[in-house]
């Protein structure tokens, strides 16, 4: 006989959850450290932990554990927002700056040789796909056709190439306070 | 911080505008990359205490949330209630579809708990319900739940829906609902209580497709993560679940060895019928597999924990196929007989054609031709019962046939019991024969 899931039947209705988050506190600051989650910013994420936990109560056996892997995904998820944002405004920043000028305007070939040194750190398969967006500026589309591969493949490819160089390249921003 | 370090950390965040972001990019190009680094290590080492204020507040708003969201359930109680009342499922869809009174995060999960809940019994309202589930969760407007939460709700509603097209026998339906399930999942919030939720139900449907090597491949990972959730009822449930795979693929040992892993971690308060699953179904698996005094052995612990009068049913049931292989058919006999009129009085043909099966085994091995014939004669009748699937009517045509022509083997009786078995639920299994 096979046993139906059933709904509901978690213990984390019936929790105090003010007295359960003084229980927590240390532990919930513990893990923010941890993640380095800046202070600003912790309000939301806490909140949103706890909107989780209040919404999903009647399915929660064990409150505590949950509550603690809750705050933990949203720092995850924090880190991975941010992640996104500085990947996007990296992209679109290399554009621009790869767009200006003429093909043979000495400073665009400076900042050719400045991108291909900044790829050239990165994985093998990275390089190629990077240098077709920006050397050629082409388009994901375009790149699978070149390249052979499914636009989705590309896709997914050209968004962990560019994690790699965002991340870099804000780390290089970061420890030397960089700044035109 | 200086400007200069205020405008990196801004750019570190993907907060810089276009402009700053092209000046700071054709900067960093002229510049040599650094070996490596994660974004994570980019922030500073937070001052200790910094987060007391954070957590102090959000112990502040706690009451409030929590008063907030059982007004918003009681309200969900007495919004399901009109629904109810309204008569037919059609005027129930539009309602929910057109009044926006009805998109509220409550009403979205209690649809999806009284849909869990209708499944055993009633697989009909367990599939309305589980469809008004999506409706509703698809319409809940936007308020303080972050976008990832608000998938995890429509992912866990999919998946009740998908688990009801499945109990339906809607197994095309059934896979579209976990795609969208898994899809919305993946946009969550990660917490594995929900994942493991999908998963597990997940590894249902792909159990009645008899794809049991991803079904044991789900479970288990649901499995995993309940228990590192704290979730060890979870745990112990979807431990039933697996055994039930490996039975299937007549793996008894490894399903029985399941079973023993499941006992100490199910809580029989919060779930009864739980440990009489397991007691029934270790009986079950080691009648299959001969071992048949630790078969009456398990079943005796079963009984006292039969949660309801058709379990005792089964259980009567299971104690004749046993008294018949421990050589006592008379007895066998009696509570075969009693077992297949319990079923049919509660209206379960299904039930009550395997039982017949089980029974026309024992003629078949006994010669009692007149009885095969008058056993067929009986299930005639079950054929235009609604729950005995066309592929389960081929299987029973085939042995009215052979009982009226007097040529029932044991063999052929035990072929379309095991069928029979294999396909409760699963009108996609074809009925071939394998032997003679």
């Amino acid at each position: 006989m096979e046993v139906e899931e059933t709904e509901g039947l978690g213990a984390g209705g019936d929790v105090d959850l003010g007295e359960m988050l003084r229980r927590l506190s240390p532990d919930l600051q513990a893990i923010l450290g941890r993640f380095r989650i800046p202070p600003e910013d912790a309000d939301d994420l806490v909140q949103q932990a706890l909107l989780q936990f209040v919404r999903k109560r009647s399915q929660i056996q064990s409150p505590e554990p949950w509550l603690r892997g809750a705050v933990k995904n949203e720092c995850r998820m924090y880190w991975r927002g941010r992640s996104r944002k500085l990947t996007v405004a990296v992209d679109q920043g290399v554009l621009d700056v790869m767009a200006g000028g003429t093909a043979d305007d000495p400073e665009r070939a400076i900042l050719r040789r400045g991108l291909s040194r900044w790829l050239a750190a990165l994985p093998w398969n990275c390089r190629s796909l990077l240098q077709l967006r920006y050397g050629m500026e082409l388009n994901v589309r375009e790149v699978a056709k070149r390249t052979g591969y499914r636009p989705a493949s590309v896709d997914k490819v050209t968004k962990r190439c560019l994690d790699a160089l965002s991340r870099k390249m804000a780390a290089a921003a970061v420890s030397r306070r960089l700044v035109s | 911080m200086t400007a200069a370090g205020a405008l990196a950390r801004r750019f570190a965040r993907g907060e810089t505008g276009r402009e700053e972001t092209a000046a700071l990019v054709g900067a960093l190009l002229l510049e040599e990359p650094p070996l490596a680094a994660a974004t994570l290590e980019l922030e500073p080492v937070p001052a200790p205490g910094a987060y007391a204020n954070a957590l102090a507040r959000a112990e502040r708003r706690a009451a409030e949330l929590r008063e907030g969201e059982a007004v918003e359930r009681r309200r969900a109680a007495e919004l399901l209630a009109g629904l109810e009342a309204l008569g037919d499922a059609e005027a129930r869809r539009r309602a929910v579809e057109s009044d926006p009174r009805h998109h509220t995060w409550a009403l979205a999960e209690l649809l999806r708990e009284r849909s869990a809940a209708a499944a055993p019994e009633n697989p009909a309202r367990c599939r309305e319900l589980a469809h008004l589930a999506v409706a509703v969760a698809g319409r809940v407007p936007a308020g303080p739940e972050s976008e990832a939460l608000r998938a995890d709700l429509r992912a866990l509603a999919w998946a009740q829906l998908g688990n009801a097209e499945r109990i339906a026998g809607e197994l095309r339906a059934a896979e579209g609902a976990f795609r969208a399930a898994r899809d919305l999942l993946e946009r969550g919030t990660g917490d594995p209580i929900a994942r493991a939720r999908v998963l597990s139900l997940h590894a249902s449907l792909r159990g009645d497709q008899s794809r049991f090597d991803e079904a044991i491949e789900l479970a288990s990972q649901a499995a995993r993560l309940y228990r590192r959730a704290g979730d060890l009822h979870g745990y112990g449930r979807t431990l039933i679940k697996l055994a039930t795979f490996h039975a299937y693929r007549d793996e008894l040992d490894t399903a029985c060895a399941r079973l023993d892993e499941a006992v100490p971690h199910l809580d029989p308060e919060r779930e009864p019928r739980t440990l009489f699953a397991v007691r029934y179904n270790r009986a079950s698996y080691l009648e299959r597999a001969g071992r048949l005094d630790e078969a009456a052995a398990e079943l005796a612990l079963a009984e006292p924990l039969a949660p309801t009068a058709l379990d005792r049913v089964r259980l009567g049931w299971l104690s004749g196929l046993l008294a018949f292989r421990r050589g006592d058919p008379a007895a066998g006999e009696r509570e075969l007989l009693a077992a297949r009129e319990a079923y049919l009085a509660h209206g379960l043909a299904y039930e009550t054609a395997q039982v017949s099966l089980d029974l026309a085994v024992l003629y078949a091995e006994q010669g009692r031709a007149a009885d095969q014939r008058r056993l067929a004669r009986e299930i005639v009748p079950l054929f235009a019962a609604r729950d005995v699937h066309p592929e389960a009517r081929a299987a029973l045509a085939l042995y009215c046939d052979a009982a009226r022509a007097e040529g029932v083997s044991t063999s052929l009786a035990r072929e379309v019991a095991d069928y029979l078995e294999r396909a409760h639920g699963r009108p996609q299994l074809a009925f071939h024969r394998t032997r003679g």
